[in-house]
């Protein structure tokens, strides 16, 4: 048997993972029906502020109940980004990459798992890392750091090239003259991660002519069908079923068979524009458990149903999509802050303020304001936008037209 | 005798119906204006670049309409719309105006014409002899500017004829700004060049689909940089500029470059 023949779970998985050119990144598209359910929301939004009755549960959810953290922790475990890194591997071998100089770039929306991508992948090829410089080495501007380069012919791979730049007068140096190295080949060859917002603003803030680069393709409804229930039973051995709350009908089996995709999951998947990672969180947020004064109900319906027949264990999906909304008084400076932090996937307190021009206690009042609001979470000592705030916060900072990423 | 005659064919005989049709149509366009009025600027204040300022441009266009439509409703019910009563109304009221209010006539068709030419939309940012701010509302007889001192003041449109009107976005969200900085001569102009362009690129403000240039002028005193970038919205320009300006001076100043200064009176002397 040839080693490079891939097993039938390796072809299963290439087809879930998929890597594309940019270009090629083709977001699921919405229902009319949906379409025009998003831009109710979305018009709805204009007016609308945290404090709305929009946060008040339907009354048929009345009767479920979040589901205690282990148990939800089961039903979507955290998504292995090893078996994209080795579908990435694959799409790698074509060759579509930039043949001169053998530097590759994977380009990452936030949450979609770049920088465990290329580290994976770095593993896998025993290339070098390339750590960040601190940001007092970006901000030197003098050329001070220098990275330990892999010896001739040995690849090397940067996860996060976000952390290379600060959005500042002194901040840009390091970064470009690092892209020149790597762009004219002098530095061999190698994988490089960026997010996409940073891929963005580097592609205006550099003259050089950056090579085209890979993104992981979006995933629609049967996709990401296929990812929600692996990541519901990793194992291959349960039998859930998960329904919609409000209309009872089946949003996900699992296993979960053949390429289809209920309504629900695609328009989840059309919701978060292939994005998985904040797919995934979306789901996450909405599951729910049958409360117990509600399990009686269910008995009397028991036989009813075709469903409720089998063994499988319920999960109830809550028909409400868990937006957050933006604080009623959210003005420029908390664009400013939202945009500094998408551009940079991330900041700390202290290199906030430094790429603001806003001084460091209104930072941190609008940042905690945001965080109470779910809009930014604490990762890794810095904030961020949130999963579940991403789809919003990037509608709403593109409407006032500040540089998005290109996806 | 013959005056009376010629007055009671061109008016129609009034009666209570006209009365309460002249009236209704009077009040329907009243309301529809004011509707417009309020909640046009509300939902354009809302909106953001182009949508906002396309709705806040509504807001004259559809008054002026609405104006027409009730002046074009109204007059065939208190006149017999005959080309001869329309000669002769129209002769004797352009002939009071002619004498008596020539003045706010004469806004009042700049009026029309600024809805037509838009010269300024509500949300440009104009100068107008010498007073600079946003339109906040285009009138029937003048358009009103809130100044950076936030001032409202009031132009009437008749200085459209004879006045150049400065209009720095028309109509669009796009407004160039421009941030000077005055340096003693002896520096590396390439690398002040560079700097200063880095400190627009990497501004929070920063639209980027305009170029950001630096324009550079050799002056008897000293070198003049003018740093040209346009900000995500109009709205945004002082602080647009003054982020340029402080970050500007910071990033000069850690490149050692010293600042031009005025020669006081003292050292003129010596």
């Amino acid at each position: 048997m040839s080693e490079d023949a891939p097993t039938e779970a390796e072809k299963a998985q290439l087809e879930l993972w998929q890597f594309v050119p940019l270009s090629a990144y083709a977001q699921p598209e919405l229902a009319a029906r949906s379409a025009a359910v998003a831009a109710w929301a979305t018009f709805r939004q204009l007016f609308r502020s945290e404090h709305k009755e929009e946060l008040v549960p339907v009354r048929q959810e009345d009767a479920l109940r979040a589901l205690p953290g282990m148990h939800l922790e089961h039903l979507v475990r955290p998504i292995d980004w090893r078996k994209a890194s080795a579908a990435l591997d694959a799409a790698l071998r074509e060759p579509s990459g930039d043949g001169a100089t053998g530097v590759q770039f994977l380009i990452g929306q936030p949450h979609c798992g770049h920088p465990e991508i290329v580290a994976d992948w770095a593993v896998r090829h025993g290339a070098q890392i390339i750590e960040p410089p601190s940001y007092e080495e970006v901000l030197s501007s003098k050329g001070c750091w220098r990275a330990t380069w892999p010896a001739v012919g040995q690849a090397w791979a940067i996860p996060c090239l976000e952390r290379f730049f600060l959005r500042s007068a002194n901040g840009l140096a390091l970064v470009r003259n690092l892209l020149e190295e790597i762009v004219s080949g002098r530095r061999g060859a190698g994988l490089i991660g960026c997010d996409s917002w940073a891929w963005a603003f580097l592609q205006r803030v550099s003259a050089l002519p950056l090579p085209g680069a890979l993104t992981l393709q979006a995933f629609d409804g049967p996709r990401l069908a296929r990812l929600l229930a692996q990541l519901a039973d990793v194992d291959g051995q349960r039998q859930l079923l998960f329904r919609n709350a409000r209309s009872g009908n089946t949003a996900l089996t699992v296993p979960h068979d053949g390429d289809t995709a209920s309504e629900e999951v695609a328009q989840l998947a059309a919701h978060c524009r292939g994005n998985v990672g904040t797919a995934r969180d979306y789901w996450r947020q909405r599951l729910r458990a049958v409360s117990d004064s509600a399990v009686e109900f269910d008995k009397d319906k028991a036989g009813t149903s075709e469903v409720d027949e089998s063994d499988a264990e319920v999960i109830w999906v809550s028909a409400t999509q868990p937006e957050p909304a933006l604080p009623v008084e959210a003005d420029e400076d908390v664009a400013l802050v939202l945009h500094a932090l998408l551009i940079h996937n991330g900041l700390g307190d202290e290199m906030l303020a430094e790429v603001l021009p806003l001084p460091r206690h209104l930072c941190m009042a609008i940042v905690l304001r945001l965080q109470k609001l779910t809009l930014l979470e604490r990762h890794e000592g810095r904030w961020r936008v949130s999963a579940l705030g991403y789809e919003l916060v990037r509608r709403w900072l593109r409407g006032r037209g500040f540089l998005a990423d290109d996806f | 005798m013959l005056e009376d005659n010629s007055m009671s064919q061109i008016f129609r005989q009034p009666d209570w119906t006209m009365a309460l049709e002249v009236g209704a149509v009077v009040v329907i366009a009243t309301l529809l204006i004011a509707a417009t009025q309020r909640a046009l600027p509300w939902i354009g204040n809302r909106l953001h670049g182009r949508r906002r300022l396309f709705v806040l441009a509504l807001v004259p266009v559809l008054r002026l309409l609405i104006i027409v439509v009730a002046f074009a409703t109204i007059v065939p019910l208190v006149i017999n719309p005959s080309v001869q009563n329309m000669v002769a109304l129209l002769g004797t009221v352009g002939l009071a105006i002619g004498f008596a209010l020539k003045d706010l006539v004469s806004s009042l068709i700049a009026g029309v014409v600024a809805v037509g030419e838009m010269p300024y939309r509500n949300g440009d940012w104009i100068k107008i002899d010498g007073i600079y701010g946003e339109v906040r509302y285009v009138g029937m007889r003048t358009v009103q500017v809130v100044t950076p001192t936030d001032d409202v003041v009031s132009i009437p449109h008749s200085r459209l004829w004879n006045t150049p009107i400065h209009n720095s976005n028309d109509g669009s969200p796009r407004l160039q700004c421009v941030a000077d900085f005055y340096l003693h001569p002896e520096h590396d102009a390439a690398e002040v060049k560079q700097i200063l362009s880095d400190v627009a690129l990497s501004s929070a403000f920063l639209h980027f689909g305009q170029p950001v240039t630096v324009i550079v002028h050799e002056k008897p005193w000293g070198t003049w940089y003018r740093l040209k970038a346009y900000p995500v919205d109009a709205r945004q320009q002082f602080r647009f500029v003054t982020d340029l300006t402080v970050r500007g001076k910071a990033a000069l100043l850690g490149l050692g470059v010293t600042f031009a200064m005025a020669p006081t009176a003292e050292s003129v002397t010596v």
